[in-house]
Parts: structure tokens; C-alpha cells; sequence
């Protein structure tokens, strides 16, 4: 089980040092890093029913990626150069995104608490509120560019909610960690590999 | 599900809405401040239709629209060069003044007297994708060029301000009388444009620069007025908008002076008077959006 948490760590980790990833190549390593995600998450539906939403939820964020590829205009555009349907497409994959974290850290949460892990159950629910926070602030924040510009104000504001959002995925990102070294995930309907 | 995760994904949903409402009303404004098309500016344009003759027009275009102006051309009139020459970036739109030269012809077109100006009021935009359009510029009258120039009054100089002043510096030949100062755009520019001897050779102030120009262009222009031989005298001038929209109407006047000297009296052309506009950004999104209500 630990071999599925670690799957699903690594995986988010290459989302986050996926510094490319409006190119192609950053697309691939994209679904590469939810390809993981999915596995990991997959083999870990009979422990808990998050992991398989997890799974499910990672399948869509490949799906909507590979469709990202594929969307019209320079893959660096700005939203003032992308038609209104790509700009759904970009919502949507941003929905999925924050309910695939949603379903890690609540999955891993609740196996924490049952196995009487306090301070883990702690680091994964405030991991996750730490995150949705200036994450969903951020993608608020996003459109006003396209009518007020490079204002310090937003960009400071954009800044640091995004580095916020990544100090939190990042404490996430240990909570798994520490959730694959330390439970034992013995649910029933354990699907061990 | 449980409970507690249909009350997550319920928040996540309001997160979504939330989101999705901010992108989708910044890109109902943001539509709402885009030009339908390339546009220029309304011009009134006076210019000698011959070699070394060459003047600006100015032109609004969005900033996501990745064409380029690769010539502009004038039915009638041929023209030499096209040159990007100012370049002013907005939110969402650049206003670019290209600076048209027009080239020595002896086409049948070019026969042009003072009485009966060629006046074009169409240009053709090339833009560098081979595509092109004809979009509506306003009014450039097209005058025969002068044969030389004169010996009698003639130009040595100018220059402008970012507030919209300036002024031509002229030199006597000969001891000169100027009587008259007119242009067919004089009264059209009334309210907007003062005309005045600038000679103290530092400054244009002399009336309060601040105050709105008045009716008659010429009330501050001393007529006629001598100079000597060898002498210099500078014609001020200022353009004050009249209402918020009024920088999109642009004047390029080239006035005809009626220059006396002994028996002699003369129709020359020695000064030009320019018009710089520099609208806000404010002004810039009321004029798109006032465009596209007309439309």
C-alpha cells in the first residue's frame, strides 16, 4: 500500500516541478504525473471510496489535458487569445484538479483518523484547506489581467496566493509521505499489490 | 458519498460558480472593450500632393489583432512610403500613427489646383498576412505642390509639445507683410484650435494656456503682421479638446498666407500645424464602446 500512497506522491510532485507545462512535453509529463495518480489511487479504491473517486477524477484531468494540447492558439496564450470554449475547458480542468486533491487528502484523512493518527488527520485536513483557499483565489484572480493589465496590486495578490497554494500541495505532498510510511491502510476490500 | 463530502463538492461547486463568474464577466468587459475592426482616426489633412510632402494617420487597432500594416495607399495619390512612426500602447488597443510620403508623380491624377484639392477619403491597409481592407480615414485634401520654395517667407524650423502646442518658425527673405492666415479646416477647428505669434522665442504663453480656445482660431493672431528682412517669427499654435471624444478628430493644416511685399503679394504655404493626440485610457475605451453602439 505504501508502494499505491507513494505512486499518487510522486505523481503530484511532477505536477508541481512540471515548469513546462503549457508545452508538449509538459502535457506528457502531465498525464504521465496523473497516470500515477490514477494508479496509485486506483489500487487503493477498496480501502477507502475518495481513492476511487480520486481515480476517476484523475482519468478526467488526463483526458482534459491531452484535449488541452489540442486547443487552438499558442499553447503560452494568454486568455485574451483563446476562444470562450477553451476558457471552459480550462475551468472545468481546474474543478476536477482541486476535487482529485479534495479526494487525496480526505481519503487519507480519514484512514488517519481511524487508525488514531491525530497529528497526520491535522496536517491532511489543513493541507487541503491551506490549498482550495488561494487556489480557487488565484484562478478568481486570473481574468482580471485581461481588463486591468500588470497591476502590482493583482499581480502581488496572484503571487501570493499561488505561492501559498504551492506551500500547501507541497505539506500535502509530506502528509502522503508520512501516510505511506506510517498506516497500514487495512481496510476491508484491501487490494494490496 | 457521505454527507460531508456532498457538502465539499456543494462547496466546491459555489467555488466553480464563483470562479467561473469572475472569467466570465472580465471576459464579457473585456469583449466589450474590443474594436470590430481596425479603425482610423477622423483626419482633416491638408498636404501638397509632390515629392517631400508627407503627413500622419493615425490608427486604432486591438492589441490581440497580431496584424501588421505593411502600406497604406490613397486612391489617386501615390504613395512612397509607409513608416510606422508612433506608437502608443493601451489596455487593450494600439494607436499608431504612420507617417505617408508621397511621391513626385506626373500621373493625369496628380493635375490638382488650390481651387479643386484632390480630397481622398478611402485608404487601402496592406497588412503583412497579404490581407487587405479599405477603412475610412476621414479627409486628406491633396494640393499641388509648390514649385520652390519661396524666397520671401520661408520655413527654418518648429517644434512640438506633449501638450498638444507648437510652432513653426518662419524667416523673412525680404521685408514681408503677412495679411491673412486661412485653411477650409479653420472653421471646423473652431473651439479646439488657438493660432498665435509665438516670438518671445522661449514660450507660447501669451494668454493663458490653460484656458479653452474660443471661437475663432486667429482671435489671438495679430494680422497683418511685419517682419523684416533676415527676420524670424514663430507661429504658435494649440489644440484643446472640446469634449471627450474630440482627440479622434485630428487636424494637419497646412494655411495659405497671404504675403505682401512692395507690389508683390503671394499665396504661401511655409508652416504646417499639427495635431498630436494622446487620449487616455479612459478615452480610448469610451471611443471603442461608443463604436460599437453605433454599430
Amino acid at each position: 500500500m505504501r508502494k499505491n500512497v507513494n505512486l499518487i506522491s510522486w505523481g503530484l510532485i511532477l505536477t508541481l516541478i512540471n515548469l513546462v507545462g503549457s508545452l508538449w512535453i509538459g502535457t506528457l509529463i502531465d498525464v504521465a504525473a496523473y497516470l500515477m495518480v490514477y494508479v496509485g489511487a486506483s489500487r487503493m479504491k477498496g480501502v477507502n471510496p475518495l481513492f476511487r473517486q480520486a481515480g476517476g477524477l484523475a482519468l478526467t484531468v488526463i483526458l482534459l489535458s491531452v484535449i488541452n494540447a489540442f486547443l487552438p492558439g499558442d499553447p503560452e496564450a494568454l486568455l485574451a487569445e483563446m476562444p470562450a470554449w477553451a476558457w471552459g475547458f480550462d475551468l472545468l480542468g481546474m474543478f476536477v484538479g482541486f476535487a482529485l486533491v479534495y479526494a487525496v487528502c480526505e481519503g487519507t484523512r480519514r484512514e488517519a483518523e481511524k487508525e488514531g493518527e491525530q497529528e497526520l488527520e491535522r496536517k491532511m485536513k489543513i493541507g487541503w484547506q491551506l490549498y482550495i483557499v488561494p487556489s480557487a483565489l488565484a484562478a478568481a484572480i486570473t481574468p482580471f489581467a485581461l481588463n486591468f493589465g500588470e497591476q502590482l496590486g493583482l499581480t502581488l495578490m496572484w503571487l501570493a496566493a499561488a505561492l501559498l497554494s504551492l506551500v500547501a500541495m507541497i505539506s500535502i505532498i509530506v502528509g502522503l509521505r508520512r501516510a505511506g510510511r506510517d498506516l497500514r491502510f487495512d481496510s476491508a476490500g484491501l487490494n494490496e499489490s | 458519498m457521505t454527507g460531508k463530502d456532498k457538502k465539499v463538492y456543494a462547496i466546491l461547486t459555489a467555488i466553480l460558480l464563483a470562479v467561473a463568474a469572475s472569467w466570465g464577466l472580465n471576459g464579457v468587459y473585456f469583449n466589450r472593450g474590443q474594436l470590430e475592426k481596425p479603425v482610423f482616426l477622423q483626419h482633416r489633412i491638408e498636404a501638397e500632393n509632390g515629392a517631400g510632402s508627407s503627413f500622419i494617420l493615425y490608427r486604432l487597432q486591438n492589441r490581440t489583432d497580431e496584424r501588421r500594416v505593411e502600406a497604406i495607399e490613397l486612391p489617386g495619390i501615390e504613395v512612397r512610403g509607409t513608416t510606422r512612426i508612433r506608437h502608443i500602447e493601451y489596455r487593450q488597443q494600439t494607436l499608431d500613427g504612420y507617417m505617408l510620403e508621397i511621391a513626385d508623380t506626373e500621373s493625369p491624377a496628380a493635375k490638382v489646383s488650390d481651387e479643386q484639392p484632390i480630397v481622398v477619403r478611402k485608404a487601402d491597409v496592406r497588412y503583412d498576412d497579404g490581407s487587405r481592407e479599405t477603412a475610412d480615414i476621414g479627409e486628406v485634401r491633396f494640393y499641388p505642390p509648390s514649385a520652390a520654395p519661396s524666397d520671401l517667407l520661408y520655413a527654418i524650423g518648429g517644434g512640438s509639445s506633449n501638450r498638444n502646442t507648437g510652432h513653426a518658425t518662419l524667416e523673412a527673405g525680404a521685408p514681408v507683410k503677412i495679411l491673412s492666415l486661412q485653411s477650409p479646416y479653420l472653421e471646423e477647428a473652431a473651439g479646439k484650435l488657438s493660432l498665435f505669434w509665438a516670438d518671445s522665442g522661449t514660450a507660447y504663453e501669451p494668454f493663458d494656456m490653460e484656458q479653452p480656445a474660443g471661437d475663432n482660431p486667429l482671435a489671438n493672431l495679430t494680422l497683418p503682421k511685419q517682419v523684416g528682412k533676415k527676420h524670424k517669427t514663430s507661429l504658435g499654435y494649440r489644440f484643446v479638446d472640446r469634449d471627450s471624444r474630440d482627440w479622434s478628430t485630428v487636424y494637419r493644416l497646412l494655411p495659405v498666407m497671404t504675403v505682401q511685399s512692395g507690389e508683390r503679394t503671394l499665396d504661401l504655404r511655409p508652416a504646417s500645424i499639427e495635431d498630436n493626440p494622446s487620449p487616455s485610457e479612459s478615452q480610448i475605451r469610451q471611443f471603442v464602446r461608443s463604436g460599437r453602439e453605433k454599430s
